[in-house]
């Protein structure tokens, strides 16, 4: 053991030597993991907002409902500031504010006597998009209104010639019943104003299975956190496997079979210290999921270890290939075209639980696919971290085979 | 010390090595010359375990590079023609790695480092990396690296191949103080000259076979080799023709423009004969050259000036 660690730390020394290719190993996966995120999860951002400013020269009904429609916490489109027609004249002038609406003086009246009214909107020139909306939303709300004349215009005409709003001589109680009636015109105008976007026909399915095997529920970046870590461990595999070259086409590994322990030090070694590398860089990934995920201290050490283990055995496939190649410019481009599809359909680019039904299929019979489907298993779904004992020991064993073979190759490797 | 008996390896149908045989022993330098392709790499490649023999036996130090391959190896050190170290590492570090490899460990590892360093001259250069060192420092290193834990049997592979004079004198005194603590060295080389001033004893082999073997005199003697003995003066008349003509032992190679050149075995003890016959015949001698014919010439004479690659 003391001989493959001493081996194992001559890799570590030279990988310590060129830090920039460990930084891009795990750059890569951290890279796409930002990019899936801003595209699948939201990146944040500030919401434009439309700087309207109203001039009410109405002062009544309309422009009390069209500064509560806009100013609607479901809008959060605009914000309004009232101001005095010159006051609003000036400003849109000089390019303060996205547009200038002017309510004119019986506007209230109008609408509620199905008469015609016009309604000014001046827009800023130097902005493109902002005006664009508030004109647009100008219109919806003119849409609102005549919609609302065809379909209460009998309570509207109830309400116009109760209130005598052109005469402003209201009782309290007339008021009181006014406020009521408009309330509950408002209220059933502001579910037809603000439909649900999106409304999901959610059907309760009978339970498949147990309520016990049920899966909690994993956000989707939780479920692609696992497969990131497995997309660096890969890429890892895959960069290392490429050292065989090296030691091969240095002399140094004619050399090492030349010594009395021959090559298996040297394998053995590499997959050493392919296994520490990989540690720390699990390590730092499952600290950062159990800050980020509130992972507990079980799943933690789970995504240190369990990982490490299974990126040696891909290692060692990796290894593997390259001595059948027969050069290391093949064995870089067979390394990359089994390594994407790889991770594509095992759950390192997409989860698998989101891909279509054959391909989850296919994704979780490869090695990374039957991997992340365990790691998944215990981390998120609540089966016990002793179910990964067989696959660890599947691993090991898979890890031995594939050293085995590689030694047997080495030589016509060499010879090549 | 390394005995091969019929060795014989195949790639396919391509025969490497056909019953190649031979025994260097513990104190000597062993040359083994050939052209490319001829089968040198591949013996090398036997008896350092690299390759597995197809056919016949090689013992070193009485054992046998496949039955007991590791026991084999443990005597072993190999300085191969690739420079067989790790760009990434310093000098200590890659005397430390391959040391670690042939068993070397602790005091005593750390005491043979310090040692070879300073044989090979590279101990200002301890903490430098390989990737900075100049060629020459890292054949000298490359050489270190194969000596460090005192192999019974060197295995030294074109070991200067390309390297400054300065490397080189140094790498061939490095070579005969190996030989000279009872080390078996086995070199390799297309440096006839190298060949010819560094080896006791020389195996020639090409097409896989073995050519011609012994010791440098053996060998000329064997392949009938005459020395050259060139003469300027005055060799025109007719009494000097006469002369060489009784001379039954010369043979005259060129004879024109005050130059005359004749070629005859055992030169140094038939002169006083040669300069007799010309006094006598009225010829002046004005400067005499004797040339023994060099490895080279034989190595062509026995191996074809042809190109092989």
């Amino acid at each position: 053991m003391r001989f493959i660690l001493k081996f194992a730390w001559k890799d570590l020394l030279r990988s310590s030597r060129d830090p920039l290719v460990f930084l891009i190993w795990i750059g890569i996966p951290l890279g796409i993991g930002l990019l899936l995120n801003l595209a699948f999860a939201g990146g944040g951002g500030t919401a434009p907002t439309v700087e309207l400013l109203l001039v009410d020269e109405d002062q009544s009904l309309i422009g009390d409902l069209f500064e509560e429609v806009a100013g609607h916490e479901r809008a959060k489109l605009f914000q309004i500031e009232t101001v005095s027609r010159a006051d609003g004249m000036e400003r849109i002038g000089r390019g303060d504010g996205s547009a200038l609406l002017i309510l004119p003086a019986g506007l209230t009246r109008a609408v509620f006597r199905m008469e015609a009214a016009e309604l000014e909107l001046f827009t800023n020139p130097s902005q493109r998009v902002l005006p664009r909306i508030a004109e647009e939303a100008l219109l919806a709300f003119v849409d609102l209104v005549f919609y609302s004349q065809r379909a209460f215009s009998e309570r509207m005409s109830g309400f116009a010639e109760t209130a005598r709003l052109s005469e402003g001589a209201l009782s309290q109680e007339e008021l009181d019943a006014f406020s009521e009636e408009v309330a509950e015109c408002a209220a059933l105008l502001e579910e037809m104003f603000f439909p649900p976007l999106i409304e999901l026909a959610a059907t309760e399915p009978e339970p498949a299975v147990d309520e016990a095997e049920e899966p909690k529920g994993p956000s989707f970046m939780e479920l692609m956190f696992p497969g990131f870590l497995l997309m660096a461990l890969c890429f890892m595999a895959e960069g290392l496997s490429t050292d065989l070259w090296r030691e091969r086409d240095g002399g140094t590994l004619a050399r090492m079979i030349s010594t009395p322990g021959g090559a298996l030090p040297l394998v053995t070694g590499k997959l050493a210290s392919g296994f520490f590398l990989m540690l720390a860089v699990s390590l730092a990934s499952a600290l950062i999921g159990a800050s980020t995920y509130q992972l507990g201290l079980a799943v933690t050490l789970l995504f240190a270890l369990f990982p490490p283990l299974a990126g040696v055995t891909f290692l060692a496939g990796f290894f593997l290939l390259q001595v059948h190649t027969s050069s290391q410019k093949a064995g870089n481009l067979l390394g990359s075209l089994l390594l994407f599809p790889l991770l594509m359909a095992g759950g390192s680019f997409f989860p698998i639980e989101v891909l279509p039904g054959w391909l989850a299929t296919i994704g979780r019979l490869t090695p990374n696919g039957w991997v992340l489907g365990h790691l998944k298993s215990v981390a998120f779904y609540d089966a016990s971290p002793a179910t990964l004992i067989l696959p660890a020991l599947v691993l090991a064993i898979l890890a031995g085979i594939l050293t085995k073979w590689i030694l047997l190759r080495l030589p016509r490797f060499i010879g090549s | 010390m390394i005995e091969v008996e019929e060795l014989g390896k195949a790639y396919g149908d391509r025969v490497a090595v056909d019953g190649v045989s031979f025994t260097a022993k513990a104190g000597e330098v062993f040359g083994l010359l050939g052209p490319n392709g001829a089968g040198k790499s591949t013996t090398i490649g036997c008896i350092s375990g690299l390759l597995k023999p197809g056919g016949g036996r090689i013992r070193v130090n009485d054992h046998d590079t496949v039955s007991d391959g590791r026991a084999a190896r443990e005597k072993l050190g190999v300085v191969p023609q690739e420079i067989a170290l790790y760009d990434e590492l310093n000098a200590v570090e890659n005397l430390r790695f391959w040391g670690g490899a042939w068993g070397l460990s602790g005091a005593r590892l750390e005491e043979r480092t310090k040692q070879v360093l300073e044989r090979v001259g590279l101990t200002d250069r301890a903490k430098t990396r390989v990737e900075a060192m100049s060629g020459g420092m890292k054949r000298r290193l490359n050489f270190a690296c194969g000596i460090l834990h005192e192999p019974r049997v060197l295995l030294l592979d074109e070991p200067t191949a390309g390297v400054d004079p300065q490397s080189r004198l140094r790498i061939l005194e490095l070579v005969r103080e190996e030989a000279s603590r009872g080390a078996c060295v086995l070199y390799t080389t297309h440096y006839m000259e190298e060949a010819e001033g560094l080896c006791d004893r020389l195996l020639i082999v090409d097409h896989g076979r073995v050519i011609a073997s012994g010791t440098l005199s053996e060998l000329h003697a064997e392949m009938g080799e005459r020395d050259l003995l060139r003469l300027t003066g005055s060799f025109e008349s007719e009494a000097v023709t006469s002369a060489l003509g009784e001379l039954e032992f010369i043979e005259v190679v060129q004879r024109e423009a005050g130059v005359l050149v004749v070629a005859l075995a055992n030169g140094a003890q038939n002169l006083p004969a040669i300069f007799g016959a010309l006094a006598e015949a009225g010829a002046e001698v004005g400067e005499a050259t004797l040339t023994r014919p060099n490895l080279e010439t034989l190595f062509i004479k026995l191996t074809g000036g042809a190109l092989r690659e």
